[in-house]
Formats: structure tokens, C-alpha cells, sequence
């Protein structure tokens, strides 16, 4: 490990693992440091990645040169675009990964980059100066002594990725454990770090599902969930023709009864989340069984998908029953299920505390306002899921070296990327749960598609740096043969009426399109560009009232507000609009326009005071 | 929801407000500022294209020249288009207060009118003004320094307090609880619709299907179209009374007209078809309680077969002035009150039969008899008393006829509900297609449509779109500067 760096990445989860990565291909000497190396990329929770809403993060982390798209295209043992019935804007490619691969590959890709320098340790210390990061004292791991030892590491940037480790803390009934992750150590230090440097912390809750024994279970008996017949990569980079790399494996339904309730109900006073013994708030989207049990009392059944981990373990994740019920309580439930009879559960599932940031001390670059240099991503924002993690990380990573080189920060607008969506929510909006993306979030979700990601983004990636020759190259071949598509549309006739027009109508689909342009004679046409030119030209009206929208909106999105205004001394503010600036701090106009209890004629005041 | 951006509004729009004080008062100012005045000053004055050269050629910013706005019937035909007198001054960009070019437009100050004007406007292409936003255009053109910006900036503020204030008292009111029932009803919809987008793959969601949906959006359609059926325009409601004066030629209308005013205002002559323009004034009546009651009064041309072109042009305006009238006096010198059928009112507006020239009837003659409500006099005076107290009793019934069962509207929650009614319609002309379906197909296309209903709705009640709500009470305000 060497003494300077431009930027230390702390946590190699998939935050830190994308904001390494990200660092590297600018260029940057980047020091990431965690606490096991062989855990950079670990799923701790669900072995998939992306969904709804989430599939898109990972088309757009991926259009920016990240690693997840490419990683999860060489570990997919199950790929499945959700809601494919439906329209183009709101499907989600979703891929269940094998985890152990899924993690040795992103550590392969980030051992590609010679700029990258792996350390096993802690950062028990940000060193600032003048209210800028200076760099970080790093408690070593391992080595010779087999005790760490303290080592000062320059650096103009750190970005800080804790996870669920921040004083993590674990429940598995009456058992509380310290921890991250079962089996691994929390980050102590840190949050008092944080705390001296001024920063409100709070604490989140999340939790994970028991893990079965694949041999004790009776798949036979089980309705069958199988991927899709033509698996589709996430990453522009993957190749059809090798595409799907690893051997494609079905998950498995199977469901809750009124026994596993009745049996739930009974030990309630067992679930920490009943008996006091956690008092943070859990997401509601993602809630434990026992909340399912409790808040909708008149179900009998709810569902159960056994998700295989790994194509090289016997583990089979338990979605649809995150609990924290006590581990003898957890084995019995999962017997009481179809299939699940004479199941052994590996590891029981628990519910984890954890310490995070409140990200209004964030701006949308992920730098904190309060420390120059210093960028939060992950977990630590309030967030939950590898790709609301992945998106944040590529943003600090690209934002750090951007610090380091005294270059201008960057932000991803609402209407460029569900990644702008989520920051900008983070930094309006004071979250009460665990923040996941959903489709419903994006005002410009028409826009917003998985399919256009690389139209979206590329370009971006390319000017920021981000997009090396290779992924640019067939960016730009894409984009010619998008052009002679767009030109086959103009010309060609389907039914006596332009193709342009025909395609409008509702229910036409790539398929439609091929079958006709192929009969025509035509060159072979890559399904995944019809499919994208198809939605545009079904959304063409709704895209254009957006367009208009954001083009309303644009003069005031980009006007910069000085981080430190002074709120006292602007004359004409509303009290609780003061009093939410002074909170929140907007960087431009418009998160300030955003948030609530600032009014236009607010916006309009601060405006005037800024000059403009 | 997602997040609605509270704009700093776009100078890219033209806006349009009311420049004079709220009420009543004699002139009406109405101020356009933007990229698109031009255009709208041409489709809004009558004989655009001589106005319109007349503007190429203007002769000095600023100097008022008389016009004529022609202002079509909220239904949309050609033969029903009010004309009405009014004066134009023109400020071109860049040396105009706002930097924009800019049209002021004085009118008679009826509420009711501008409230029409305001409406034709917006319906050409303008937005309603922020408050504030004219002084926020000079400011950013850079016409203001920053002490008179913070005099702009306190403006803002105390405009705006007041709009919130107004905003909350709305929402406790009839129309603000309608709307946020309805908005309520409908973001339960919009949840069911988003529900089977964005949890599909979660537990036990299962998505609503069309024509589960479409009867419950028609529902709501049918509440909205209860609610507009049964609602008046604010400016209707709130406007003074016109009280027309209506007859035969030379029955004395101009006489009575300056007799009930006190003053000479009409030109009054012997001989018929003297009066060619509608004449208005305002009058003040007592009513019996002592409240002071306020009416419009208007002295029309007689009505008979018109003889030339000039006086078919004064015929048309005096019964489109009619049309607009919410009561008419009758004036007739004979000795029976002629058929008043050839008065063409409007249904429900009451009419007054006045003979005039009572004082050159025979003293032996009943002068109230021949079906007349009061005879008079305008040279004695006989009579015009109780004629004040008929036009105070007629015009205060009307009063009660409309605030007790009607809803009044102002030009922004006509905008909201009609807006949100719109985007209800066109989910269900989606929805209709695919009757029998199982689930929804353009799902997301429906939930576009959907949000934007409730947006609309959201502005009235203040709830979901706090921004948008703002932008539009700012617009019932006086927001010039």
C-alpha cells in the first residue's frame, strides 16, 4: 500500500465496488479498503440483481462504464425481463446471480485496473483539514503480526461506503449479535468519526430470509418459475453469441398457510420488531413475515420463491420470508410450507440495525456538503439494494476524481437516469424507510426506459470519462444502425400504411416489426434497437409533453445556490421556507424548488437574492 | 407521487394578468407580457389585420389608441361574439418594464369582463402570471438594481402569504373539499394502477382491469360534470349587475338613463336612433336594508328594423348587451305596454316595464295601469324612485338565485376541474378499447394520464402538487407587480 492516492474508496460492496471502478477507468490511483477482500461484491441478501425499477439502474450504471451489468452477465443462472407484457418503459430486467461467482468476478474486474490497490483494513480516522479531506488513517489487517498496524494515507477524496456495518447490529430472535454481516465484524469507529465531524446520524433497519438446504427440499412438488426462453445481457458490453455464460437454473414457488401464521402469531413475543427490542423502522415495501402476518391479518397465504444461490452450493434463499423470529421458531416455519417439510435451514434469516447519514448533508454529487472531499454512497445515504448502491457509487466515484482534479462536480438530472431520480430524492426528502427505487418515482418514467439506457448515458460517460474506446465504438455502431432502422421505418409500408404509422398502433411489438422488415428482404436488425425505436414512436406524444416539461424547467434546474447562503439574511423568505433551506441547503434552484414547504414565489425571493 | 419541481416560472411563457385593483372600479387593466404577444394581441382585437399594421407601424410606446376586442361566447360560435370599446398601449422588448414586449389593455372595470378578457387570452396561448412575475421579468432583464430586487423579493412575499392564506381557506371550503375528495378517489386509482406496474413481482398484488377501473374513473367523471353543470364563473358572480336599458326608438331610454345616473351622459335628442353605442355607467342603488348596491347601468340603441348598415351594426350590439344583461328595464311611451317578446332576454332574467313620458300622459289616466311595473317621469322625477327600488329588488334576487345553489368558480378551478375532467376522459377512451381484458394494456400510458388528472386536481385542492396549486390561486390575485 503506498502513502497517496487521489481517492480512498472505504467498503467494497457494490457501492464501493462501482465507485473503485469508476475511479480507476478516470484514471485515478484509487486505495480501496475493506474489511475481507474476498467479500468485495458479496450479495449479503438477495442473490439478483436488478427488478423493477432496479433493472434500469443497472442498464444505466452499465451505459456509464460500471461493472454490475457486465458482472451479472457472467454469474446469471436466471434472467427474466418483468412485466414483459407490458409497456417498454416499465419493464425490468431482473437476473438471479450465483452469488460466489457473482463476487469473484467483480473482484476480477476491479484486478483488472493496475490503478486500483486493494487493502484489507478499517479507517478508523478522515483526516480534514480546513474543512477538506486530507486523507485517512487505515487500520491494517492481517499481515505478518497478524494484528493491524496504523498507516496515513494522503488522499484529496474518500468515499465512504459502510453498508449495513456502521454499528451494525444483528437480531435472530432473543440473540443480538454485532455485526454487518452473520460472521463478520461492524465498523465501530466510524460513526463517531462522522459524529465529530458534525453529521447527523440515524439508524435503519433492514433484514434477510433464512437460507435452506437445496437437497432437503422437495422441488417435485413445486410450481416451476423458469427464466425467460431468450435470455437478454444487461451490459452493452456482453456478447449474444456467448450470452448466457453460466448454466441457467429455474427457481421455485412455494407459499405460507394458515399453520405458518398461527405459528407466527404464537411467538410474536419472540420477533424483536414486536417486543421492543428494535425500535427502527424497516422498509415497507420489504417487510418481514411476521409484519406481512400482522398487517394483513385477513390473508391466509402469501408467497414463497426459493431463489438458488450459487450453482456450486446447496443454499436456497427464502424470498418473500425476511424475519428475525428466533432460529428454532424460523425452522419450524419453513416446514409448515408445501415442499419445505422436511427442509434444513443453513442460516437463519435476522434483522439488521445499522447506523447511516441523513442525506440531506449530501449534495446530488454525493459529496457531503459539510466536509469537501468527503462522498457518501450506498447504505450510508438511506438507501437499500445493490443497484440503488451501484448508481450512487459510480456517481461519488466520478465525483471524487472530479474533486481531485479541481474539475466541476456533475449531477444526473431527473430526467436523464432513475440514478438522478434517486439522488435528487435523497437530497429533497427525509427518508423514513430504507429508499428503493419503483418506476412510479419518475415523473419522466417514459423516458426513463431500460432500452434507451446507452442513449441516455453513453454519450455522458464518454465526455466525463468514463466510457473507454471499446464500449464507445459499439455505442456509435448502434447508433448508425438505429439511424438506418429509423430510415427503414420512413420507407417501408405495413398494411398500405407508412411503417412509422402502423407501429403506433397499440400491441405492435419488435417481433411484428422483424417478421416484416426481415420479409423485406432486410439485413439482420438487432431486436433490442426495434424494440427501443418502437417505443418512441408509441410514446411519442407523452415523450413530447415531457420534453416540453423538462425544457420548462431547465433554466432553473442547473441555476447553482451557494451551499453556505446565508438563509437569516435573504429578505422576503417565508419562515418555514428559511427554516427547510437552511436544513437542506439546496446546490441549485431547483432542489430547492423541491422541497416541501418552499413555495414558487420562495424560489422566485431566492432567486432574486442570488442575483438572477 | 413523484416530485413536482415548484418552478421558478418559465419566462418563455406569456403571461397574462389583471393590473387593476379586485372589484369593481372604472377601468380594468389587463397587462400581456412574452415571446407571443404579438400574436395574441392580433387574435384578440376585432379587424386584426388593420390593428395588426397599425402596430407595425405604432406610433410611440406606450401611447394608449383606442380598439376593439372581440371576445367569442364561451361556447365557441361565431354569432354570439361580444365587441367591446377598449384602449390599447404597446412596450416593445428589450425597452419595455419587463423586457418583453408587452400590451396593456384598459377596459371598463366589470369583473365580469375581465374575467372574460383574462380568459380569451390564456384560451390564445398566455399563462396566468405568478405573483410577482412581471417585477421578476424586469429583474432578470435586468431593468431593476438589487435594492428595488429586494423591494421585489417583499412583494413576492407578501403576495404570496396571502395566497397561502387564501389557498388554506379554499381547501376548507365547499370546492376545496370536493376537490380533495375526488383527488383522494382518484389517487386510490392511480395507486391501484401503479400497484400492478411497479409490484407485479411482489406478493398478492393483483392489478386492477379495465373495466374495473374505467367505471370507477367514470364515476368521477360524472362528479366533476355534476359539479360544472352546477357552477358558475367567479366573475359572473361577483360582477356588478348589468341593467340595460331596452325599447323602441326614441321612448326616452337616454333620458331615463341620464335621470337615473344625475347627470347628463347621454346625448338626448327628439329625434329617433340617436343613441348608436352602448352606453355604460356605473350606478349606485340603496337597497331597503340600507345596503349600498352596485349596478352597471347601460343605455342601448332602439330596437326596431334596422335601416342601413350603421344602425344594424348599433341593433346587433344592443342585443348582444341584452343577452348579457341580468335584468332588463322595458321602456316603452304607449299606452299599453308593448309585447315584450321582441326583447329577446335570456331565460330567468327578469324584466322591468317602464312607462316613460308619464308627464305628458292626461292627468284623468291611470299612469301605472296598461300593464306597466311604474310609470314615470324623467322631467318631474315622478316614478324613478320606485324604479330604483324595482331594479334593487330584481338585481338582489338574482343575488340570491345564484350563491345559494351554485358553486362559483374562478378562471383557475374552472381550469383545474375542466384540466382533470379532460385526463379522466382520455383514460377512459384508452380504457374502452380494451373492455373484457383481464389486465390493463398501456397500463403506464393510463398511469401518465392518471397523474396528470390528479395533478390538475391537486392544484385546487393544494394537497398533491403544492407548486402547482400556488401558480394558479396567484393567478385571481392582483399580481401586475
Amino acid at each position: 500500500m503506498g502513502t497517496c492516492y487521489d481517492v480512498i474508496v472505504i467498503g467494497g460492496g457494490h457501492a464501493g465496488a462501482e465507485a473503485a471502478w469508476a475511479g480507476a477507468n478516470l484514471g485515478a490511483r484509487t486505495l480501496l479498503v475493506t474489511m475481507d477482500p474476498s467479500k468485495i461484491g458479496a450479495m449479503s441478501c438477495n442473490p439478483a440483481i436488478g427488478g423493477l425499477a432496479k433493472g434500469q439502474i443497472v442498464r444505466e450504471v452499465d451505459a456509464l462504464g460500471g461493472l454490475m451489468g457486465r458482472a451479472i452477465d457472467a454469474t446469471g443462472i436466471q434472467f427474466r425481463v418483468l412485466n414483459a407484457s407490458k409497456g417498454p418503459a416499465v419493464r425490468g430486467p431482473r437476473a438471479q446471480a450465483d452469488k460466489y461467482r457473482y463476487a469473484k468476478e467483480v473482484q476480477r474486474l476491479l484486478g483488472t485496473r493496475e490503478l486500483v490497490t486493494v487493502v484489507a483494513g478499517t479507517v478508523e480516522k478522515i483526516l480534514t483539514e480546513k474543512g477538506a479531506v486530507t486523507g485517512a488513517v487505515v487500520a491494517t489487517r492481517g499481515g505478518a503480526a497478524g494484528g493491524g498496524e496504523l498507516q496515513t494515507v494522503g488522499a484529496s477524496a474518500v468515499v465512504l461506503t459502510t453498508g449495513t456495518f456502521m454499528r451494525g447490529l444483528m437480531h435472530t430472535g432473543e440473540r443480538q449479535e454485532q455485526g454487518g454481516r452473520v460472521g463478520e465484524q461492524p465498523a465501530v469507529g466510524i460513526s463517531g468519526a462522522l459524529r465529530e465531524m458534525g453529521f447527523e446520524l440515524g439508524r435503519l433497519k433492514t433484514g434477510t430470509p433464512p437460507r435452506l438446504a437445496a437437497e432437503s427440499i422437495d422441488f417435485d412438488a413445486l410450481q416451476l418459475q423458469p427464466g425467460d426462453d431468450e435470455p437478454q445481457p444487461f451490459s452493452d458490453m456482453t456478447d449474444a453469441g456467448r450470452f448466457p455464460v453460466q448454466e441457467q437454473r429455474p427457481c421455485h414457488i412455494t407459499h405460507t398457510n394458515a399453520g405458518v401464521h398461527d405459528l407466527i402469531r404464537a411467538n410474536l413475543h419472540r420477533a424483536p420488531m414486536y417486543n421492543g427490542q428494535i425500535e427502527t423502522t424497516g422498509p415497507r415495501y420489504c417487510p418481514s413475515i411476521e409484519d406481512k402476518v400482522v398487517r394483513f391479518a385477513d390473508r391466509t397465504s402469501h408467497h414463497v420463491y426459493l431463489e438458488p444461490e450459487s450453482l456450486d452450493t446447496n443454499e436456497i434463499y427464502c424470498n418473500g420470508i425476511s424475519t428475525s423470529l428466533p432460529a428454532d421458531v424460523q425452522e419450524q416455519l419453513v416446514r409448515l410450507m408445501p415442499g419445505c417439510e422436511r427442509a434444513a435451514v443453513l442460516r437463519p434469516g435476522y434483522a439488521v440495525e445499522y447506523d447511516m447519514v441523513w442525506p440531506h448533508q449530501i449534495d446530488a454529487t454525493c459529496m457531503t456538503k459539510r466536509v469537501a472531499g468527503l462522498f457518501l454512497a450506498g447504505q450510508i445515504n438511506g438507501t437499500s439494494g445493490y443497484e440503488e448502491a451501484a448508481g450512487q457509487g459510480l456517481v461519488a466515484g466520478l465525483n471524487a476524481v472530479r474533486y481531485a482534479r479541481a474539475q466541476e462536480p456533475v449531477r444526473l438530472g431527473r430526467d436523464q437516469a432513475y440514478i438522478g431520480v434517486m439522488l435528487d430524492d435523497l437530497v429533497t426528502k427525509t427518508p423514513r424507510e430504507p429508499y428503493r427505487m419503483f418506476t412510479s418515482r419518475a415523473e419522466y418514467r417514459l423516458l426513463l426506459r431500460a432500452d434507451n439506457a446507452d442513449q441516455r448515458l453513453t454519450p455522458l460517460g464518454r465526455q466525463w470519462g468514463l466510457v473507454h474506446d471499446r464500449r464507445w465504438a459499439r455505442f456509435e455502431q448502434r447508433e448508425s444502425a438505429l439511424a438506418q432502422l429509423k430510415r427503414c421505418f420512413d420507407e417501408a409500408r405495413v398494411d398500405g400504411l407508412p411503417m412509422r404509422q402502423w407501429a403506433q398502433r397499440p400491441g405492435v411489438e419488435a417481433d411484428d416489426v422483424l417478421e416484416r422488415l426481415v420479409g423485406g428482404g432486410e439485413a439482420v436488425v438487432d431486436r433490442r434497437l426495434v424494440a427501443r425505436l418502437l417505443a418512441d414512436i408509441q410514446y411519442a406524444g407523452y415523450i413530447e409533453r415531457e420534453h416540453r416539461q423538462i425544457r420548462q424547467m431547465a433554466t432553473q434546474e442547473a441555476s447553482p445556490v451557494p451551499v453556505d447562503l446565508d438563509y437569516e439574511h435573504v429578505r422576503g423568505l417565508r419562515n418555514e421556507a428559511r427554516q427547510t433551506l437552511s436544513r437542506f441547503r439546496p446546490a441549485t434552484l431547483g432542489q430547492a424548488g423541491r422541497l416541501a414547504g418552499v413555495t414558487p414565489a420562495d424560489v422566485m425571493v431566492l432567486s432574486v437574492a442570488l442575483g438572477r | 407521487m413523484p416530485a413536482r419541481c415548484n418552478a421558478v416560472p418559465s419566462h418563455e411563457d406569456t403571461i397574462v394578468a389583471v393590473s387593476s385593483p379586485p372589484g369593481r372600479s372604472a377601468r380594468g387593466l389587463i397587462r400581456v407580457s412574452g415571446p407571443d404577444v404579438m400574436a395574441i394581441l392580433g387574435a384578440l382585437l376585432d379587424a386584426p389585420s388593420s390593428t395588426v399594421e397599425q402596430l407595425q407601424a405604432w406610433p410611440a410606446p406606450g401611447r394608449l389608441v383606442p380598439c376593439r376586442v372581440a371576445m367569442p361566447s364561451a361556447d365557441g360560435s361565431q354569432d354570439n361574439v361580444l365587441v367591446l370599446p377598449a384602449m390599447v398601449a404597446m412596450f416593445f422588448g428589450p425597452k419595455s418594464y419587463t423586457g418583453q414586449d408587452t400590451f396593456e389593455l384598459q377596459c371598463p372595470g366589470n369583473p365580469a369582463l375581465l374575467d372574460r378578457l383574462i380568459r380569451r387570452v390564456v384560451e390564445l396561448g398566455a399563462r396566468l402570471a405568478e405573483p410577482g412575475e412581471f417585477t421578476f421579468r424586469a429583474f432578470l432583464a435586468g431593468k431593476l438594481d438589487l435594492t428595488q430586487a429586494e423591494g421585489v423579493a417583499a412583494t413576492i412575499a407578501a403576495t404570496n402569504d396571502n395566497q397561502l392564506q387564501a389557498a388554506a381557506m379554499l381547501r376548507q371550503g365547499q370546492l376545496g373539499r370536493f376537490a380533495d375528495g375526488l383527488s383522494n378517489l382518484l389517487a386510490d386509482q392511480l395507486a391501484l394502477v401503479e400497484a400492478g406496474i411497479d409490484f407485479t413481482d411482489q406478493d398478492d398484488v393483483v392489478p386492477v382491469g379495465p373495466d374495473a377501473l374505467r367505471s370507477e374513473l367514470e364515476a368521477l367523471t360524472g362528479r366533476l360534470d355534476d359539479l360544472l353543470a352546477h357552477s358558475r364563473s367567479w366573475g359572473v358572480v361577483e360582477a356588478v349587475p348589468l341593467v340595460v336599458l331596452a325599447g323602441a326608438p326614441s321612448t326616452g331610454k337616454s333620458t331615463l338613463f341620464n335621470a337615473l345616473l344625475g347627470k347628463q351622459r347621454a346625448v338626448t335628442a327628439a329625434c329617433a336612433h340617436t343613441t348608436r353605442d352602448v352606453l355604460t355607467e356605473p350606478l349606485t342603488l340603496e337597497t331597503p336594508d340600507g345596503q349600498r348596491c352596485e349596478v352597471m347601468l347601460a343605455d342601448l340603441a332602439g330596437l326596431d328594423a334596422p335601416e342601413n348598415l350603421l344602425s344594424e351594426q348599433a341593433q346587433t350590439q344592443a342585443r348582444q348587451a341584452i343577452r348579457q344583461a341580468d335584468a332588463v328595464v322595458c321602456v316603452s311611451d304607449q299606452e299599453q305596454c308593448p309585447d315584450p317578446s321582441g326583447i329577446q332576454t335570456p331565460p330567468g332574467v327578469p324584466m322591468i316595464r317602464v312607462r316613460s313620458k308619464a308627464d305628458l300622459v292626461a292627468r284623468n289616466q291611470d299612469a301605472g295601469s296598461g300593464g306597466y311595473d311604474v310609470a314615470l317621469s324623467a322631467v318631474t322625477g315622478q316614478g324613478l324612485e320606485s324604479l330604483r327600488k324595482l331594479i334593487t329588488q330584481q338585481v338582489a334576487r338574482r343575488g340570491v338565485n345564484t350563491s345559494g345553489e351554485m358553486l362559483a368558480l374562478q378562471p383557475r378551478h374552472e381550469a383545474a376541474l375542466r384540466g382533470a375532467r379532460e385526463h379522466l376522459a382520455t383514460a377512459c377512451q384508452l380504457l374502452v378499447a380494451q373492455q373484457g381484458r383481464r389486465s390493463i394494456r398501456q397500463v403506464e400510458l393510463i398511469a401518465a394520464v392518471l397523474r396528470q388528472g390528479l395533478d390538475a386536481l391537486g392544484s385546487l385542492a393544494g394537497r398533491l402538487t403544492p407548486e402547482d396549486v400556488l401558480g394558479r390561486v396567484f393567478a385571481t390575485f392582483c399580481i401586475g407587480k
